[in-house]
């Protein structure tokens, strides 16, 4: 679940950066996929560290 | 990038700190409220199910409140409902059915579901936080709403699996203890008569499967580990 967290505030984040660098929507989509996989990424990462954490 | 990451980074700690006391509350609470499990026909069959798993024993504890369920402590301890118990005592559940929701709730301790759930709950608190920012712009009063809807349905989905992985451990243990697995079907089938459920809650956001879907699950089991029905 944390990992779609990422996944969601990545994309925003995403799209609210290409909108303010002036991009049109292609490059709004782009930049919402690629910043969301990062942001899903560092969630898988933050799940392995609270799990170990946890254990 | 910063400051969302932060309110993120916030919203995960305040969760987990919340969860750190909350499981602690429960702890203590089933402390307060429990007993060992007694009976001479449950621990016959508890001990089948402890030889099978290689254990020395699998203890059970007696909750002490009303509504009919078995549950696993974040800890690892299995406990009865003293409603569940007293449904057994009148002969409305066999012994092997009631040794069917201690092997499902085996499930979840073995599998580590309450660990797993703590880490979920963290991760719904951070979606519902991150969808109400955005969609509060789009939709102001009732994006809240939906954001706790897509939360609280996510939640769900994941709780369901938890439960249906649980019951294919609860199958495969009952088979080895030489139980089987028509008292695990039989349970379902009555189980909500037993907890007075009327109308269940709509299928997408209830945190167990319906129990025509989990008596399934158990019969294509049966056909793949080639048993008789």
């Amino acid at each position: 679940m944390i990992a779609i967290a990422g996944l969601l505030i990545g994309g925003a984040t995403g799209a609210l950066t290409a909108r303010r660098k002036g991009g049109r929507l292609p490059d709004l989509l782009q930049y919402a996929a690629a910043f969301g996989i990062l942001g899903a990424l560092l969630g898988v990462f933050a799940t392995i560290a609270i799990g170990r954490m946890l254990a | 990038m910063v400051p969302i990451l932060l309110t993120l980074a916030l919203s995960v700690g305040a969760a987990l700190l919340m969860l750190r006391l909350s499981v602690r509350n429960t702890l203590r609470m089933l402390d307060d409220k429990s007993t060992v499990l007694r009976d001479a026909a449950l621990e016959e069959r508890l001990s089948r199910m402890a030889a099978a798993l290689d254990l020395p024993a699998i203890p059970v504890h007696v909750f002490e409140v009303e509504p009919v369920n078995g549950l696993a402590a974040p800890d690892g301890r299995i406990f009865l409902t003293r409603g569940f118990v007293q449904k057994y005592r009148q002969g409305q559940v066999t012994a092997d059915e009631m040794a069917s929701v201690v092997a499902h709730e085996l499930g979840h301790v073995a599998l580590g579901h309450s660990r797993r759930r703590m880490i979920d709950m963290t991760g719904q608190n951070a979606v519902f936080v991150v969808l109400t920012a955005v969609l509060s712009r789009v939709l102001p009063v009732i994006g809240i709403w939906i954001a706790n809807l897509i939360a609280t349905a996510l939640a769900s989905h994941l709780s369901r699996a938890a439960e249906h992985e649980a019951d294919a451990y609860a199958s495969a243990l009952l088979v080895r203890a030489g139980i089987g697995t028509a008292p695990q079907k039989a349970l379902f089938a009555k189980l909500g008569a037993l907890t007075g459920q009327r109308g269940a809650p709509p299928a997408w956001i209830a945190s167990h499967p319906p129990a025509a879907e989990r008596i399934a699950a158990i019969e294509a089991r049966e056909a793949r580990w080639g048993l008789a029905g």
